[in-house]
């Protein structure tokens, strides 16, 4: 079992009561605005503990009760809709030293190529559009070669084509790295189009969960 | 133009206000960055204690601290212990009473300037790999620069106006703790009003360069964008 877990959360009027197991890569997760897919994104990733009872990553115990991982150990990156900049950094500095703080960095010069982030390097997050800026923040992810990545509408802001390169590009690190991904989107078709399963979410409770292609052997699954 | 008195005096202030406002930043940074990270009714007890500097009349400080610092207080007995003698009317004693006199000019500058890194920013960087001394050098450190400086640069001017207290617990010592406010306070008294003219003169100017000064910094940072 890849990621296992299980929320209980309550706010003033909103409830989330989720168990997930998920064992595949790339996994969709729909709903609509309100329906608890950001905190469950953030849940996993360690940023919202009071809303896990438990989550386990790979036979890893992330989170049961009092007990934390760490944030550091999880690698588990969550890229929220706006993207998390540096104010004070430019893009190569961004890059540069998400690979300086990781043990085994991906090629820096490799995913600046891959992202066509080249013209991008000299500015600040200030000077860059917000589908920019989520580019930025998703090479910045995949340098540090996460285990685990929860994309809250984190490619939203990149027009069709911009989306589809970017996609593309995730695909192949996803194959090569093999991590995990959850990938929240209003956007049926795009989940549709990429992921092997998908989490449907209504109010806080699971609405239903369907694989969407016919698994050949976990690593075969290309979009068309 | 300046007699050595008055030398002296203006040196003592100025010596004064940058002491009393370097050790103030290092005291109060962390316990500022604490207050910035979230509300709590502790945290609502600790910023009212702090900003009581601001409201109350200078002699109600000035009279605990005589108090504090008289020969047989408990604060005094424990400075003897470790061979420190008491501060009264001692240049070390004025220090310690500027700190706490330009308190909330130090600590609500830098809560507001941490105020602005937002925990979502630390925690992301924390998640890519950073472990805190390199949040601290890359993220912490140049995004609360521009709050230290205004901290300091305030909390250093008014330090400089410095009057009640130092008329409630140093007394006058020349070069001890007779600082501009209380030399121009004399010469009125004793109705040597030309003096009087040009030490407040020179404090006017002084101060309101200094303010000047650090409201074109403020600008310039602001037109950067943070770069």
């Amino acid at each position: 079992m890849s990621l296992e877990l299980k929320l209980n959360w309550s706010a003033s009027s909103f409830s989330l009561q989720l168990d997930l197991q998920l064992t595949h890569h790339w996994i969709g997760v729909y709903g609509q605005s309100g329906s608890g897919k950001t905190t469950l994104l953030k849940a996993v990733a360690g940023l919202q503990p009071d809303a896990a009872e438990h989550c386990s990553f790979r036979g890893e115990l992330w989170q049961q009760g009092q007990y934390q991982r760490s944030l550091s150990s999880r690698k588990a990156l969550y890229l929220a809709p706006e993207a998390l900049l540096m104010p004070h950094k430019t893009a190569l500095q961004h890059l540069q030293l998400a690979s300086s703080w990781s043990k085994s960095p991906e090629d820096t010069a490799q995913i600046i190529q891959d992202f066509e982030l080249q013209p991008l390097l000299a500015l600040y997050p200030s000077q860059l559009s917000s589908g920019q800026q989520q580019k930025l923040a998703l090479a910045q992810a995949l340098i540090t070669r996460p285990r685990l990545l929860l994309l809250d509408e984190a490619v939203a802001h990149l027009d069709d084509q911009q989306k589809a390169a970017v996609l593309k590009q995730l695909k192949q690190y996803q194959q090569q790295q093999g991590f995990m991904l959850l990938w929240v989107s209003h956007q049926m078709e795009d989940l549709c189009l990429y992921c092997q399963e998908i989490v449907w979410l209504k109010q806080g409770q699971l609405q239903q969960q369907q694989q969407l292609w016919p698994q050949q052997q976990g690593q075969t699954f290309y979009a068309i | 133009m300046l007699y050595p008195a008055e030398w002296q005096a203006l040196l003592l202030t100025v010596k004064l206000a940058l002491l009393s406002s370097f050790f103030l930043l290092l005291l109060t940074a962390p316990l500022a960055w604490w207050l910035s990270r979230g509300q709590s009714t502790g945290r609502n007890a600790i910023n009212a204690l702090l900003t009581l500097p601001l409201v109350l009349p200078p002699t109600v400080l000035g009279f605990y601290l005589v108090l504090l610092f008289s020969p047989d207080s408990w604060f005094s007995q424990l400075l003897r212990l470790a061979g420190i003698e008491a501060l009264a009317f001692r240049f070390e004693g004025l220090v310690l009473a500027s700190m706490l006199y330009s308190l909330p000019f130090v600590v609500q500058p830098l809560q507001q300037g941490f105020a602005q890194i937002a925990q979502e920013l630390l925690d992301q960087n924390r998640a890519l790999g950073a472990n805190s001394w390199q949040l601290m050098a890359q993220l912490v450190w140049p995004l609360s620069r521009p709050a230290l400086f205004s901290a300091f640069i305030l909390s250093f001017a008014h330090t400089l106006g410095e009057f009640g207290i130092v008329l409630m617990i140093g007394g006058n010592i020349p070069g001890q703790t007779q600082l501009l406010s209380m030399l121009i306070y004399d010469q009125v008294e004793s109705l040597n009003y030309a003096r009087a003219h040009l030490l407040s003169g020179l404090l006017l100017l002084f101060s309101f360069s200094v303010l000047f000064w650090l409201y074109q910094q403020q600008q310039g940072q602001q037109q950067r964008g943070h770069k």
